[in-house]
């Protein structure tokens, strides 16, 4: 689907070139509607710093991977994120959606589904690094080196074994961490939109 | 779950398969949609993980800034909201004596040089956060706002000395070192500042500006305040003291 970009995807822009000039406008017109919403709701200054972060995070690592485009206003889909972050952390998921959006301009089903596709996208690529994790010992050690160094040549000569066989373990170890993923309960709750 | 053959998986992504291996797993593909799903998640397994791997350094210098903006705007919300209860609960008290003073300076303004005191009203720093137990640090803001600023130069050289990268701690050091008169180093501080990227650029432009007014440079104040952005919050006060010189 041919995707129409949004005036405002200059601060996705802005993240990946960590654009000081037009971050420091996001936070200034962005941020004190969430610092509100955190702190009428359980939090304080520290926690409305952290989600914030976190959440801008979490843009700049899709659009880097998936070539995220915005094709809405920045405004309410980074409040969105933002919000059930905050609301995932303290786990006060029935909080009423009236009661949380009452300043901020109205949410389209375009927003939703926007924000909604980047809460998957976290969700997935942190599981990926959870198996990866719990998958350890050498098949970690490999894959570490091939995804930091990618050519396949160098990390057999780093790991002091052939080409042919470092490239057969990386797959087989991806080939791990592909079951170890599939198997897993929360990835069933995570397909792609 | 059934068994793959990895191995023809990630030549298929690296191109190596000969034309006919190339034909028969796109016809496993087409027929097999639970094939297709196993070869779409190998890829995205392997290009998050890559992804997430090679741009590290990158995300780091990203985190930082946010960190700063967080600093700056989340922080300086709190300071704020201490600032209003403060002119709320005391202003009845004070607005005889304020206006007092106002008249006072702006009659005294007009009839003297303009001095560094008029406009060092460092406010007070919040630079403890949650987590952060650092002793020097702990140290080095409370003496700095009680204005005992040698003691408080001290505890930031040692915060540097541990990490010399930490933007905020280099400002507030220029700073007591111009309240010390030593400015040759705290020039040199807010210089290295304003070369760099980071978010308290503006206010190292503003903070040298004011160390050369102190040592009554003022040809190199109003040429240092003129590189000051209209964004800035001391923009206001640097075209006062434009004016002025």
């Amino acid at each position: 689907m041919d995707k129409k970009q949004h005036s405002d995807h200059k601060y996705i822009i802005a993240l990946l070139n960590n654009d000081n000039r037009v971050l420091n406008e996001l936070y200034q017109k962005f941020s004190n509607k969430i610092v509100r919403y955190i702190i009428n709701n359980s939090g304080n200054y520290d926690d409305a710093q952290d989600v914030i972060q976190e959440t801008l995070i979490t843009i700049y690592r899709q659009a880097k991977e998936k070539k995220f485009i915005l094709t809405c206003p920045f405004e309410a889909y980074f409040f969105l994120l933002c919000k059930r972050k905050w609301l995932n952390k303290i786990n006060k998921k029935e909080i009423k959606k009236v009661t949380v959006l009452l300043d901020i301009v109205s949410i389209t089903d375009e927003q939703e589904h926007l924000a909604a596709e980047t809460e998957i996208f976290e969700k997935r690529t942190s599981l990926f690094e959870e198996k990866l994790l719990e998958l350890g010992g050498k098949c970690k050690e490999l894959l570490d080196l091939a995804f930091k160094i990618k050519k396949m040549q160098k990390v057999a000569e780093v790991l002091g074994v052939s080409y042919g066989y470092a490239r057969k373990k990386k797959s087989e170890c991806i080939g791990k961490l592909v079951k170890m993923v599939k198997g897993s309960s929360k990835f069933n709750n995570l397909t792609t939109i | 779950m059934k068994e793959y053959n990895w191995s023809t998986i990630e030549k298929y992504f690296e191109g190596d398969l000969s034309p006919s291996e190339l034909a028969a797993f796109k016809t496993l593909m087409d027929n097999g949609k639970d094939f297709k799903e196993i070869v779409d998640l190998y890829e995205e397994i392997e290009s998050s993980l890559t992804s997430r791997a090679s741009t590290q350094e990158e995300e780091n210098g990203l985190r930082n800034t946010l960190e700063d903006f967080g600093k700056v705007y989340i922080k300086a919300d709190v300071n704020e909201k201490k600032s209003k209860i403060f002119s709320l609960k005391k202003i009845s008290t004070y607005l005889v004596a304020a206006s007092l003073v106002v008249f006072a300076s702006l009659f005294y303004y007009n009839h003297s040089k303009i001095s560094y005191d008029d406009f060092a009203n460092h406010p007070n720093l919040d630079l403890v956060v949650r987590g952060n137990t650092s002793e020097h640090l702990i140290k080095a803001q409370d003496a700095f706002n009680a204005k005992k600023y040698k003691l408080a130069a001290n505890e930031f050289q040692i915060i540097l000395n541990e990490d010399a990268a930490k933007v905020d701690v280099q400002l507030y050091l220029a700073i007591s070192l111009i309240e010390q008169n030593k400015f040759d180093k705290a020039d040199g501080l807010l210089e290295k500042i304003i070369d760099g990227k980071s978010i308290y650029k503006n206010k190292a432009i503003w903070n040298l500006a004011l160390s050369k007014l102190k040592q009554k440079k003022y040809v190199a104040c109003k040429a240092i305040l003129t590189t000051l952005p209209k964004e800035s919050e001391d923009y206001d006060n640097a075209k006062k003291i434009i004016e002025k010189l």
